[in-house]
């Protein structure tokens, strides 16, 4: 039940995200690029889960992890920004974006918007 | 007795076979369900035919309704664009059809093997379509077809000798399929698609109508979002063509890049939600389409929730900094 709500808190957000234009400079994933406010960590130790969530995702599409950046956001916790170069007639890496709080899993967005052909 | 073979033959079949809850190209033709063969492949795998009526009964039984003509005229340019080696314009085709979606795959993909082995059997398609229509569990009606059943008289106008509903003469068959009105019966279990145009009717046949406006997004949530993600993505794709005026080779290529784009988003997508499902520490994933559909997946759902892609022009890009 509680996943339930959860999932529809988020689905409502991202609608108003979809539908509004005022929203949009907040979508509810964290942009691909960081923003000024995400301070770079070198500290990588706090991004174990995305980095094995991003990790899981290139070995399930037999691609391999590039370009990695880890940064700090005080909207989204940590946040790990890379790309996925899943070969398939891919001529550019897909963008994926994970982050995660503290105690809490992580998430993840991938975006096929861009990838060269 | 038919049915009785019909039987063992699909037990066999479901033994070697995969289902496809959607339809594919194959060289052996456009295929559905367990290896179905809905439209044949020659020798080479690519100059597939269509035979309208083999294809209309089929479809029927998988869809438990009629394919609209739109849908119809779809399968046969994806059918053209297979034959010319276009793989990505025909998928973008099969999709753009809305048809052959099983979305009980067992039991669809079950129908359309009844179906098909009662065509080769000799039953007359228009039989089948109007067994599926007549209201009982299609599976059983599709199983009461026998040999012992009236046959289409020499001189009727139809191909003598082939089982029909009723007795000789043209009773079944004397309107053609075209002519015939749509089966009242919603595909059970069916969620509408609130966000998508009306396929099934505009200006003619197999062509989107360049005039559609995008609906108002509304989410879908289901097993096959990824695979309506990406049907609606190749028919925004299209859409977003014709709204920059006359075609020429940028935006031919733009097109044809942008469908393979939305390919392979749907491909992530279901990788996401393996790896949402797997992966112990990953809660929730989401996929970004092309046309800025959005797909999630969350872990101990087996739905994936879609928000399709809002109207063109009434939000600014969703990627701004990429």
């Amino acid at each position: 039940m509680g996943a339930l709500l959860a999932l529809a808190l988020w689905t409502l957000s991202l609608l108003n995200s979809s539908c509004e234009v005022v929203k949009m400079d907040h979508p509810n994933f964290p942009p691909m690029s960081a923003t000024a406010d995400e301070k770079i960590a070198s500290d990588h130790t706090a991004f174990r889960n995305c980095e094995e969530a991003v990790q899981a995702f290139a070995t399930q599409g037999k691609g391999q992890v590039t370009d990695r950046q880890y940064s700090v956001s005080p909207e989204w916790g940590n946040v790990l920004r890379a790309k996925v170069a899943l070969g398939a007639g891919l001529a550019s890496a897909i963008p994926v974006v994970c982050w995660s709080k503290p105690g809490q899993d992580a998430e993840l967005v991938v975006d096929t918007q861009g990838p060269g052909l | 007795m038919l049915t009785d073979r019909l039987g063992k033959a699909w037990r066999a079949q479901r033994e070697s076979t995969a289902i496809d809850s959607t339809m594919r190209f194959s060289d052996k033709g456009l295929v559905l369900g367990a290896g179905a063969i809905l439209a044949p492949a020659g020798e080479s795998g690519r100059d597939i035919s269509i035979d309208e009526l083999r294809l209309r009964a089929l479809l029927t039984a998988a869809d438990l309704r009629p394919p609209a003509a739109t849908g119809l005229a779809h399968l046969r340019k994806a059918a053209e664009c297979w034959n010319r080696g276009e793989d990505g314009l025909a998928a973008m085709h099969l999709a753009l059809s809305g048809l052959g979606r099983l979305e009980q795959p067992e039991q669809d993909a079950h129908r359309v093997f009844l179906a098909a082995g009662l065509l080769a059997a000799g039953v007359d398609a228009d039989a089948i379509i109007d067994a599926v229509a007549s209201g009982a569990p299609a599976s059983e009606r599709l199983g009461k077809f026998s040999p012992d059943q009236p046959r289409v008289a020499a001189g009727s106008g139809r191909t003598s000798g082939q089982w029909t509903t009723t007795g000789s003469g043209p009773a079944v068959g004397s309107a053609s399929p075209a002519d015939r009105s749509p089966v009242a019966r919603p595909r059970r279990g069916a969620a509408p698609r609130p966000t998508s145009p009306d396929l099934s009717s505009g200006p003619g046949e197999g062509e989107v109508n360049p005039n559609t406006i995008t609906a108002i997004a509304q989410p879908y949530s289901g097993p096959d979002a990824c695979y309506r993600a990406k049907a609606d993505c190749y028919r925004n794709t299209i859409e977003e063509s014709f709204s920059h005026g006359q075609a020429n080779d940028n935006w031919n290529r733009w097109q044809r890049e942008q469908v393979l784009r939305c390919s392979i988003a749907e491909t992530v997508c279901e990788a996401v939600g393996f790896v949402v499902e797997k992966t112990p520490i990953l809660r929730r994933g989401a996929v970004i389409y092309p046309d800025r559909g959005v797909v999630i997946s969350e872990k101990g759902w087996s739905d994936y929730l879609y928000i399709p892609a809002p109207a063109r022009g009434r939000i600014p890009p969703l990627r701004r900094s990429l």
